[in-house]
Order: structure tokens, then C-alpha cells, then sequence
């Protein structure tokens, strides 16, 4: 009979909870489909980019000797910055019994984007992100454009309010604006580095003359 | 310490660092490094450059004792 109120009972609760339960099975197994397609997509792009460099001969030359020093440096920066993050996080979850303002795996990405945007710039600081003769311009274009979008994405999920769960807790919304953060910090870092190289050519060139 | 040697040998060959890394197979950052001081090459990096420039370690890369 519709309109008629009716105590819940422990049978329709249960099912209300197995509905949950359910919904909330939909709901990862789409988001865990999600990232499993991302991930073969980039896999198959990149192959596809390295077959493609393969057939027009442009294999690019290996990092050499003073690069890959530097990237030891940068790889040792970003895994300190992340253990250091770690254990702050780890202390603030025992301090707050959890995180107070974030959600499911959001702690744990936000550390993977610190240590790979660690790692990023430093490598870009000391030229060694970028292979001997390998051109630097695309990749701003690319990660800047991308970073735009990604943030464009972040704003409008912290408009909509999509971005914080029930409990005002920040959900995985906030991907894009994370990942937007360190494509535009990437593009821009590239960027710096690319006037700086152009400034430090026409002094040598300067200085030939 | 910077290399001096370095940059006046490549500049007797008319070169730029650009092209004298490319040369040798490395980034032009890495040249300016080596003449800047901020980087010590290794022994085939050194061997390298000198073919290129057509001089000899001792060259380029020799410190006499300052008595």
C-alpha cells in the first residue's frame, strides 16, 4: 500500500544492507575496471609510440653517464620525501585513529604523486629527465595541456561537491586535481628548464664568438 | 675546478657544446658541466672528448703540481 509508513523490519534491513553491500561491490569493481583499463591503454600507447620511433629510426639515445648519476640522486630525494611523508602519515592516523579528511586510498596516492612529482622535477633541475638530444618541447604541450584538463576535471568535481564523501572526507574525486597539480608542475618545471638551457646556449655561443 | 682546457680546446675546433656533446654521445648539459667543474667524467668520457678534439688526456685533463 503506497504512503502507508511501515516499521522496518530486521529481514528488510538486512536486505537494505546486502543492497549496500552490493552497491558498494558495483562501485569498486567499476573503479578497479577503470584503472585497469588506464593502465593498458597507456601500456598500448606507449608501445605503440616506441614501434612507431622503432620503423622512422629515432630510437633515442640512452641517458648518459652524468644523467644517470643524477637520476640516482633524484630517485634517492623522492624515496626519502616519500618515506618521510609515510611516516607522518602514519603518525597522524595514530594520533587522529585514522585519517580525519581522507578517504579509502586517497593517503596512499597522495604519497605516490609527492614522490614522483619529487622525482620529476629534480631530474628536470639537473637534466636528467630528458635523454641526450631528445626534445623537450612536445612534452611541455602534452603535460600542460593534460594538467589543464585534469584540473579543469578537480574544479568541477570541488563544485559539485563530488570531491568529499558523506562524511566531508576527501574521495578519490580528488585524483584529477592531484594528478592535474603534477602534470602543470611538471610542464612548468620542463618550461623553466627550457629557458634556462636557452639563456646557457647563447652564452656558449656567445662565448665561441 | 673548472676546465678551462676544455672549453679553449673546443673552441680552437670551432665547436659548440651542443655539438661536441652530440659528438661524443652526451647531453650539452653535461659538457657545460664538465668545463663548469660540477662534474668529473669518466675515464672513456675523457677518451672520447679528446679523440673529438684530437688532443691527449694529459691536455686536457692533466693538473700539473703547482710548486
Amino acid at each position: 500500500m503506497s504512503g502507508e509508513w511501515r516499521e522496518p523490519t530486521d529481514k528488510n534491513k538486512e536486505k537494505s544492507g546486502s543492497d549496500i553491500r552490493r552497491k558498494e561491490f558495483i562501485m569498486s569493481f567499476y573503479w578497479i575496471l577503470g584503472f585497469a583499463v588506464g593502465v593498458v591503454l597507456v601500456a598500448i600507447i606507449c608501445s605503440m609510440g616506441r614501434r612507431m620511433q622503432k620503423k622512422a629510426g629515432k630510437k633515442p639515445a640512452d641517458y648518459d653517464e652524468r644523467q644517470v648519476a643524477a637520476r640516482g640522486k633524484c630517485f634517492q630525494t623522492a624515496f626519502f620525501t616519500l618515506f618521510s611523508a609515510n611516516v607522518i602519515m602514519a603518525l597522524l592516523a595514530v594520533i587522529f585513529d585514522g585519517y580525519a579528511i581522507l578517504e579509502g586510498p586517497v593517503p596512499y596516492l597522495i604519497l605516490i604523486f609527492l614522490g614522483a612529482t619529487v622525482f620529476v622535477t629534480a631530474a628536470i633541475r639537473n637534466d636528467a629527465y630528458f635523454r641526450p638530444g631528445e626534445a623537450s618541447k612536445g612534452y611541455t604541450f602534452i603535460f600542460g595541456a593534460l594538467g589543464i584538463l585534469n584540473l579543469i576535471g578537480g574544479i568541477s568535481h570541488i563544485v559539485d561537491g563530488s570531491m568529499l564523501d558523506e562524511a566531508g572526507r576527501m574521495d578519490t574525486g580528488c585524483m584529477n586535481l592531484m594528478a592535474g597539480l603534477f602534470l602543470v608542475i611538471t610542464a612548468a618545471a620542463i618550461l623553466i628548464k627550457q629557458v634556462q638551457d636557452r639563456k646557457a646556449a647563447a652564452d656558449d655561443e656567445g662565448d665561441a664568438e | 675546478m673548472k676546465n678551462l682546457k676544455l672549453k679553449a680546446a673546443r673552441a680552437l675546433k670551432d665547436l659548440s657544446q651542443d655539438q661536441l656533446a652530440s659528438a661524443v654521445g652526451v647531453s650539452r648539459q653535461t659538457i657545460n658541466a664538465i668545463e663548469k667543474g660540477d662534474y668529473n667524467p669518466t675515464i672513456n668520457l675523457c677518451i672520447a672528448i679528446c679523440k673529438t678534439l684530437g688532443v691527449t688526456l694529459n691536455d686536457l685533463f692533466w693538473e700539473p703540481d703547482a710548486q
